[in-house]
Parts: C-alpha cells; sequence; structure tokens
C-alpha cells in the first residue's frame, strides 16, 4: 500500500475521532471567545500575544488519548490492520495530528494576519512567532503522543499541564523568596545567559515550556535547536517503542 | 495432498510468569477447513494473533508460502473504531484493499444477503450493535478482502442458529473455492462438521493433529475393559493405548484392528466381543482424549 493511501486513512479515522470529542471544540471555541474578547476591547497587540502564547496547547489537546483507547479497546485488532501494520498506523497519527495542528492554527492565525496588515502593523516576526509555535505545538504533540503509549484516558495531557503548573508555581515561590528572584526573573525576560549555569536553566525553562519560544528574546538558534533535539528524541523513542509494541490482554 | 500454504513451526511465547505457547507446529493447506482445539488457557488466540502479527514469538516462526497469501480475520469479539459507522468500517476496508465502489456494494450486499445482516444498521456506529451482529459485520469486513486465508477465533459466539448455519455454509463455500478455513473453536459438534484436518493443543505446545474425514474412515476409537490376559495382548500390540482404572483407551487403525482380531484364537475373540467396545472415532471424544492423555 503506498504512503499516501496510509496517510489518507489515518487522517479520516483521525478527524472522525477528533469530531466526536467534546471537551476539544469546547477549549477550542473558550479560546476564541478569550482572544474574541481581548481584541473587542481594543487591545489587539495583547490578543494577538495570548494567541501566540496560547495556540501551541492546541496540539497538546488533540494529542489526548492518542494511542491507550484505539490499543486498549481492541480495534486495532480488526482485520484493516493486516493490510495495515498497525505500529505504523499509530507512529502516522503524529503525522496527522500535526497536519489538522496546522490547519487549526493557521485558521486561527489568518484573522491576527489580516488585522495586524488593516491596523499597519504587520511585521514578519509575525511569522517567525507562529512558526516557532508551531513547533512548540510539535513537541508538545510528540511528548504528549510518547506518554499516550503508557497513559490512559487524557492523563498523557494533564500531566504536562499538571508538570507545568507546578514549574509555575515553583517559580513564583521562588521568585518571591528567594534573594536571587531578582536576576531569576532578568534571566527569564530576557534570555540571555551569562553564564552555563543559566544557560542550562534556561533549557530546562524552554524544555518545560516551549510555547516561551515565540518571544522575541527567545530566538536564539541553541534553543530552537533544543526543542528540535527533543522531538526527535521523542520520536526515536515512540518509534522503538511502537516497534516492539504487541496487542495483548493487560 | 493439497498444498501447504502456512507453516508454524515451534512457536513459543511467555507473558511474564507465564508461558503461554511452548512448543506449536503446524501446517495449513489450501482448500482444506482446519479446526483448532484446545482447553481455554491452551494458547489458541496467542498462537492466532502470532499468525496476524499482533504478537512476536519469542521462539519459532509462522511461514507464508506465498508471500502475498491474502489473510481474513474474525476474532472472537470483533472490535470497530467507535467512532465509524458500519459503512464507513467497510468503505475504509474497500479502499484499503483496492476495491472500487462497484465491487463494494456488490459485495456488501451479497454477504449482508447470506449473513442475514441488516444493510441498515451500516448507517450506525459499528460498536452500537449487539454482539451477534458485531460478529456478522466482522465475517462481512473480512469478506470483502475475498481472502486466500480466512482466520476465525471462535466463529459461532454470539450467533443465533440461523446464523451458525449461515457461516458454516460460508465457510464450506470458501473451501469449495479453493480457500483455507483456520478455524479456533470450543463448539465441537460446529467443528466436527467441517474440519478437514483437527490440530490439538494442550498447554501451549501441539499434541495432535489429523486428517478428520481420514481418520474417520480409517481409525476406530477401542475401549477395553481391563482383563489380565486381553489387556496383554492389546497393550504389546498398540503400546501407545492409555490405561486408566478400569479401562485401556486408544485410537487405532481399522484394518490394523482387523487383522488383530482375525489372528485371535477363538476363546480371545469371545473375550474381545464381550469386553471390548469399538466406535467409530467422534472428534469429542478424540478431544478429550488427547487432552487427558497427551
Amino acid at each position: 500500500m503506498s504512503a499516501f493511501s496510509s496517510l489518507k486513512f489515518n487522517f479520516y479515522v483521525l478527524w472522525k475521532k477528533i469530531l466526536r470529542r467534546k471537551f476539544f471544540f469546547l477549549f477550542l471555541a473558550g479560546f476564541i471567545l478569550f482572544l474574541a474578547l481581548f481584541w473587542w476591547q481594543g487591545d489587539f497587540t495583547y490578543a494577538r500575544r495570548f494567541f501566540f502564547y496560547l495556540f501551541p496547547y492546541l496540539f497538546l489537546l488533540m494529542a489526548q488519548d492518542i494511542f491507550r483507547e484505539e490499543i486498549d479497546s481492541g480495534c486495532l485488532e480488526n482485520v484493516l490492520f493486516l493490510q495495515l501494520n498497525f505500529r505504523r498506523y499509530l507512529f502516522e497519527k503524529n503525522l496527522s495530528l500535526l497536519f489538522l495542528g496546522i490547519v487549526f492554527s493557521c485558521l486561527l492565525f489568518l484573522p491576527f494576519l489580516i488585522g495586524s496588515i488593516i491596523r499597519q502593523e504587520f511585521s514578519w516576526s509575525l511569522f517567525f512567532s507562529f512558526f516557532m509555535g508551531l513547533l512548540a505545538g510539535f513537541y508538545y504533540l510528540t511528548l504528549a503522543s510518547g506518554l499516550g503509549l503508557k497513559l490512559r484516558a487524557g492523563s498523557n495531557v494533564l500531566v504536562v499541564i499538571v508538570v507545568q503548573v507546578f514549574l509555575f508555581l515553583s517559580l513564583f515561590v521562588g521568585l518571591t523568596s528567594l534573594s536571587s528572584g531578582r536576576d531569576l526573573i532578568d534571566l527569564l525576560l530576557s534570555a540571555s545567559p551569562q553564564n552555563s549555569r543559566e544557560k542550562l536553566l534556561l533549557f530546562f525553562f524552554v524544555a518545560f515550556w516551549p510555547n516561551a519560544l515565540v518571544s522575541r528574546s527567545y530566538s536564539s538558534l541553541s534553543l530552537r535547536l533544543e526543542i528540535l533535539f527533543l522531538i526527535i528524541i521523542f520520536l526515536g523513542l515512540q518509534a522503538w517503542r511502537l516497534s516492539r509494541l504487541e496487542l495483548k490482554k493487560e | 495432498m493439497s498444498e501447504t500454504i502456512l507453516k508454524v513451526r515451534g512457536l513459543a511465547k511467555r507473558f511474564g510468569p507465564i508461558q503461554a505457547l511452548s512448543q506449536v507446529d503446524f501446517e495449513l493447506r489450501q482448500g482444506k477447513l482446519a479446526v483448532f482445539l484446545g482447553e481455554n488457557g491452551a494458547g489458541k488466540t496467542t498462537t492466532l494473533k502470532i499468525i496476524l502479527g499482533f504478537l512476536f514469538p519469542d521462539a519459532g516462526s509462522v511461514e507464508k508460502i506465498q508471500p502475498d497469501l491474502r489473510l481474513g480475520y474474525v476474532s472472537e469479539q470483533p472490535a470497530f473504531f467507535p467512532w465509524l459507522k458500519g459503512r464507513e468500517i467497510l468503505e475504509l476496508t474497500g479502499t484499503l484493499f483496492g476495491l472500487n465502489r462497484a465491487d463494494l456494494d456488490k459485495k456488501i450486499k451479497e454477504f449482508s444477503a447470506r449473513l442475514s445482516f441488516d444493510p441498515a444498521q451500516l448507517e450506525r456506529p459499528a460498536r452500537s450493535y449487539s454482539h451477534g451482529n458485531q460478529k456478522k459485520m466482522a465475517y462481512l469486513q473480512s469478506m470483502l478482502l475475498d481472502p486466500d486465508l480466512l482466520i476465525v477465533d471462535e466463529p459461532f459466539t454470539a450467533l443465533d442458529p440461523v446464523a451458525i448455519r449461515q457461516v458454516r455454509d460460508l465457510f464450506i463455500r470458501l473451501r469449495e473455492m479453493g480457500r483455507t478455513v483456520f478455524i479456533s473453536s470450543h463448539l465441537i459438534s460446529e467443528a466436527e462438521k467441517l474440519a478437514d484436518r483437527v490440530i490439538i493443543i494442550k498447554k501451549g505446545k501441539t499434541i495432535s493433529q489429523v486428517d478428520w474425514p481420514e481418520f474417520i474412515q480409517n481409525g476406530i476409537h477401542l475401549k477395553a475393559r481391563r482383563v489380565a490376559s486381553l489387556e496383554k495382548i492389546i497393550l504389546d500390540r498398540w503400546p501407545g493405548i492409555q490405561i486408566s482404572e478400569d479401562w485401556l483407551e486408544g485410537f487405532v487403525l481399522r484394518p490394523e484392528w482387523e487383522e488383530f482380531f482375525s489372528g485371535l484364537n477363538e476363546e480371545l475373540k469371545k473375550m474381545v466381543i464381550k469386553d471390548v467396545e469399538i466406535r467409530p472415532p467422534e472428534l469429542e471424544s478424540f478431544f478429550l482424549f488427547c487432552n487427558r492423555y497427551g
């Protein structure tokens, strides 16, 4: 079977699966409403900024329970998968989700692009931020889908969100109670490390919150390469685990 | 002898502390219906899943003699994508296996009728069907592929008597078309009506495989009371005969038995007539015998 028909099949099944996800569409509607409210209140720039920082989460939410539902339900033991290797099918879901995520993101980006042109605020950096957001989204996707091989019922997404909440709470506590809190704020805002310790700290921060890449301060090549490298690692690990996956009752 | 299409050699598989398979060997031949028997947990489904590529064996191999062998599969409890309608699943199957629209519709119509499956149901998600209709849907889906080898785990589970008969007829039709059917079943009475070959496994090991029609024709089920003089001569002739508390029991070839009987003296002949039961082999008694002594 050609790679195209396999991807076409994959995308069709995935699209139908996403369509029945009320929570995802509720989130999408809420997100659009949130941005629209800001825009309507006259703060277009803030609405656009929120869009750039938050749209990578669309990829994360789409990856909710990406694998386990199908593995556990037994539907991969269907005759369809005698022609289509189920391991390949699962791996290709990354591509289908990426494609769908890009489509949703473009649709959301378009009004901001048009708005920026009308308000004569257009700059090529908008595209830079958008592409960095897509990179962050792909990072979330590969991370959540990797976790989705083990974690059930949406906990693959929950884990990522809980870890991030914990990180921000820790940061808040650290910033307010430590004497070096001011330096840390400066480092996270400017993203210009002075020594290897700060560099490492920044790497960790971006790994936990890749959305930071949409900011111009975080435009250093090493941070982008870090995310790209982690994406490759996550995909590699996923491919390795999928190649050993068996459909057995647990 | 028909051509071998699939060879299973020395399959072994362990799940944690459980040795599910230790030595499974058999062959499937073109145009024949093979019945795979074994107790619960004997390793039947594990073997099927290894053949289908859903599990990896720890040892052994599955060799498809024709690399492009088309497989069909109906699992014990068929499962479908919960968010897809029956028609969507069949259309995807058709597309993946290169069927054009007209052929697909023709086949859906033909096999829906054969299996008394109401095509109106195809407009609902397949997951919402009754168990019996899910099973019929799985047959329908497999039949779209025109399989060279149809593998079925518990073919009659959840089906009503009418559907059981239709499925039996479907197997017979496939066999007539030169297709191979491999079924794993606990319903021995149904399996016996169909079997060309019987393969029995116990605790993950093949313990017997016979060509069933020949076995019925040439074999006998022998059961003898344990009378000392009789016991000795029977065991001398057939060392494989099994001994239980009151009986000697085994399956022997009819010509061998006739030769044995004609060579006995009159007194022993009278003893045999009185103390030995000779019956044509039945699949249930053969399975129970193999399972007990195998």
